[in-house]
């Protein structure tokens, strides 16, 4: 097969009219513009609760006026992140940097699914799970010896990171290469109040 | 630029590269309808970007990628004759034939090289770009790109193979 032949068939592509209509007409239905007045009064009308708020608090808050800590109040907890390491998905479910409750489950996806029967499920196998601890953090440990090899795609494993809270859920996935029989060191730092996903160090929009 | 605006610019693109990564024109509406209306609950933050559209294709990529619990109940499909632009080629038997094996072939591979694919050859994106819509580095790109192009090869090969020992 040449990038040509690989070319064309991305190039026939083509959209059917109808389809498209469906999907405008679905999506403006489900998701209606707020008229432009109306958007600016909400954002006006928000803006000016939150100064009130913020103007009461300022004002009613014990130690208003001192420049020092008093040394009285609790600090709020903060996250304590497991480290990175071999054979483990580690990482902490944050809200603004706070820890949160949740679940955390890893599933191994098979390598190869085209060759199931049509609407036969996919033979997907829970890797481990956990619950976050009072600081936020997971560690799971990936049993690579009892996922191999109907779960190897050459060095790689394919896995899904499902978490979930009392008021978010999402998912990451990817491919982790297997290295002497472990997987390679992911951390994954989910933060449902600044929207971002930390992968190994490198953060992105939470989608 | 408003929503509706943005909708009506880009739906057609979105659902193009939704079946270029999907394979199945049903799914990719549901997969861009999906996302354009979570486009729309942060459309206030979207609209204010340098590339609104940059940033919905990443959204329907990273949709695409995570969307196995849905396919778990759904794969495999067989809607696979997708492709009509083909049909008034003078061949165009030879040419169905060709296009349904590469179909096959390329729902064979694992979803990240599929998504690729799909942005280099029909969104015409380079490493770099490919790259910011995955959130991965531009040797991650040319990993998938080489292992999925590998694998289509042999698989070719495979096929022409088993042809010539009938």
């Amino acid at each position: 097969m040449s990038l040509d032949q690989l070319q064309r068939h991305y190039d026939r592509i083509t959209v059917d009219p109808e389809s498209e209509r469906r999907v405008r007409d679905a999506v403006l239905a489900a998701a209606p513009q707020p008229a432009r007045g109306r958007q600016l009064l909400l954002s006006l009308a928000a803006a000016v609760v939150v100064a009130a708020i913020a103007i009461v608090v300022a004002v009613t808050r014990p130690g208003h006026g001192r420049t020092e800590p008093t040394g009285s109040t609790t600090p709020p907890p903060t996250a304590a992140i497991p480290s990175r390491r071999p054979g483990a998905v580690t990482g902490a479910v944050l809200r603004s940097g706070r820890p949160v409750d949740a679940q955390v489950q890893v599933v191994a996806w098979p390598a190869v699914i085209g060759h199931l029967k049509k609407g036969q499920p996919a033979p997907t196998r829970t890797a481990g799970s956990a619950s976050t601890d009072s600081h936020g953090g997971f560690v799971i440990d990936i049993p690579t010896r009892v996922l191999v090899p109907r779960f190897l795609s050459g060095p790689f494993i394919e896995l899904e990171v499902d978490v979930s809270t009392s008021q978010n859920e999402t998912e990451w996935d990817g491919s982790l290469r297997v290295v002497h029989g472990r997987t390679r060191a992911l951390q994954l730092i989910f933060d449902f109040g600044r929207n971002t996903l930390t992968v190994n160090g490198k953060t992105s929009p939470l989608n | 630029m408003g929503f509706e605006e943005f909708v009506a610019a880009q739906t057609r693109a979105l659902l193009g590269l939704g079946a270029a990564m999907s394979g199945d024109p049903h799914l990719a509406e549901d997969l861009v309808q999906d996302v354009l209306i979570k486009a729309h609950q942060r459309w206030d933050r979207i609209s204010g970007l340098a590339d609104p559209p940059s940033y919905v294709r990443r959204m329907l990529t990273n949709e695409y990628l995570s969307w196995r619990r849905k396919w778990a109940r759904i794969l495999p499909s067989d809607r696979l004759h997708i492709f009509d632009r083909a049909d008034d080629a003078p061949d165009a038997a030879v040419t169905h034939a060709e296009r349904d094996a590469l179909a096959g072939q390329l729902r064979q591979l694992p979803r990240r090289q599929r998504a690729v694919l799909a942005l280099r050859f029909y969104s015409g994106l380079d490493d770099a770009e490919i790259a910011r819509t995955l959130g991965c580095g531009e040797s991650s790109v040319r990993s998938h790109a080489s292992r999925a192009l590998a694998t289509l090869r042999v698989q070719a090969q495979d096929l022409s193979t088993t042809e010539e020992a009938r």
